[in-house]
């Protein structure tokens, strides 16, 4: 059955969208070895006809405990880099997925004015479809099911910081009142401002399994355009077993980013975006 | 096709994030990095403060080690059949800690267990506490109080706060 947009969910006609990243991690599967992503290409190769080698990204947990600062990077030695992590990409080179020893990832990317987002359905489609061919290729090699132990959706807005020609910045617009809240007297509004705001995720029961992370950052873009970058996160392990609890956090958590981005953000700034409500 | 293939230098700087902009500039993307292109977050240089900043907790270093040690054993470490003790699990261990320890405590004992996890315990005159972290999500904590002589047990997979107040009261 073909997935549907929960009605009454925000939607954007221009969003200023750049990346969405749909992610599982499960336990290490110490049998794969690096013949084994060969093997694994095969079954992505059609759709995903170009391949690239990575450094492995380090395990990540939410978890939460009496001590609310980040934890530092874990060092690459403890969990072993002889197994890389391989992009399988498409030849557009807009879609793309991730695989390494404990990860499944899917990204979409915007890479030309024209490329449109092809919204969460569709990407959370393709993360199913691929996730079960990728556990069909483990299979055929004699590797066990993974077990997943933490999910992620992430979306990475960038909204242009040049005006005419003139560099400016876009926060008096995004967050009209934080900055207006930001004012200092006789000197005036903030030239530029960074944030990055963390809340936990409860279950019904209240207890916290994940959490949402935004962040806000001024930054310049490779090819030297001014941007501020948003980026809005949801992480932490799905709460039911099996398949389910990988969809269930993901469809969750989607509907709470879209009420994030709509609550935080300016309601001029959202129209400029063509919101429908 | 290409290939691209990854070069020992980025493999080096995987271990020193400040010179990768996805992992320095982008903390929070260390779950399922963004890889659209690398942007260059603008901060501004402020004067250095005239008091030492170690976000490190002072434990880090030596738990690091013994981590690092552990990851070493293979299967059979023992001569009796035991698992090799898991990546994940130490990474999982470690990210425990870092929630629920005193940032001027000293290091706990951490040993592999045949499953391939590890234990880690805390022991002081009020008390001793053991933690087996089996896989991530996947910990039994048993906690003895020495004044009372009672103890208790309970399986945690993402809040350790009980755990975090527990471990405060033996005053290590």
């Amino acid at each position: 059955m073909k997935r549907q947009r929960p009605p009454g969910l925000p939607d954007y006609n221009a969003p200023p969208v750049t990346e969405v990243v749909v992610g599982i991690q499960f336990d290490a599967l110490t049998g794969l070895r690096a013949a084994h992503l060969g093997v694994i290409w095969e079954a992505f190769r059609t759709d995903f006809p170009e391949l690239e080698e990575h450094p492995p990204l380090p395990p990540t947990f939410e978890t939460f405990g009496q001590n609310p600062a980040f934890v530092s990077m874990l060092p690459i030695q403890i969990i072993g880099s002889e197994i890389p992590r391989v992009f399988f990409i498409n030849e557009r080179r807009t879609l793309l997925l991730q695989v390494q020893r404990d990860r499944f990832i899917h990204n979409w990317r915007k890479l030309k004015a024209e490329d449109i987002y092809p919204h969460f359905e569709q990407m959370l489609e393709t993360l199913e479809e691929n996730y079960a061919k990728f556990r069909r290729a483990l299979s055929s090699v004699g590797l066990p099911e993974p077990h997943p132990n933490q999910c992620e959706l992430t979306y990475v807005n960038q909204i242009d910081a040049m005006r005419d020609g003139q560099a400016f910045q876009p926060f008096g617009d995004i967050f009209p009142e934080v900055a207006r809240a930001l004012d200092l007297p006789r000197v005036g509004a903030p030239e530029d401002a960074r944030f990055m705001a963390r809340y936990a995720l409860r279950s019904p029961s209240g207890e916290p399994y994940g959490r949402i992370i935004v962040s806000v950052e001024p930054a310049r873009r490779s090819d030297g355009k001014l941007i501020l970058q948003l980026t809005f996160t949801a992480r932490g392990r799905p709460l039911i077993e099996g398949d389910g609890g990988v969809i269930d956090f993901l469809t969750t958590s989607r509907v709470q980013l879209v009420q994030a981005f709509r609550a935080l953000m300016g309601d001029e700034v959202q129209r400029k975006w063509g919101l429908r409500e | 096709m290409g290939v691209k293939r990854m070069s020992s230098a980025a493999l080096a700087r995987i271990n020193f994030g400040p010179q990768d902009w996805s992992f320095a500039d982008n903390e929070i993307m260390g779950f399922t990095e963004s890889v659209r292109s690398p942007v260059r977050v603008l901060a501004p240089t402020v004067s250095p403060k005239s008091w030492k900043v170690d976000s490190a907790p002072a434990w880090q270093s030596a738990v690091d080690n013994r981590l690092f040690e552990l990851s070493g054993l293979a299967r059979d470490w023992d001569g009796r059949g035991s698992a090799a003790v898991r990546g994940d699990a130490l990474a999982f261990a470690r990210q425990l800690l870092h929630q629920v320890m005193h940032p001027e405590a000293s290091a706990p004992a951490i040993v592999p267990l045949g499953h391939g996890g590890v234990q880690i315990s805390w022991e002081s005159p009020r008390g001793e506490i053991d933690v087996e972290v089996y896989a991530p999500n996947r910990a039994s904590i048993y906690a003895l109080d020495a004044a009372t002589q009672t103890d208790e047990e309970w399986d945690a997979s993402a809040d350790f706060s009980r755990l975090a107040t527990r471990l405060a009261s033996l005053a290590l």
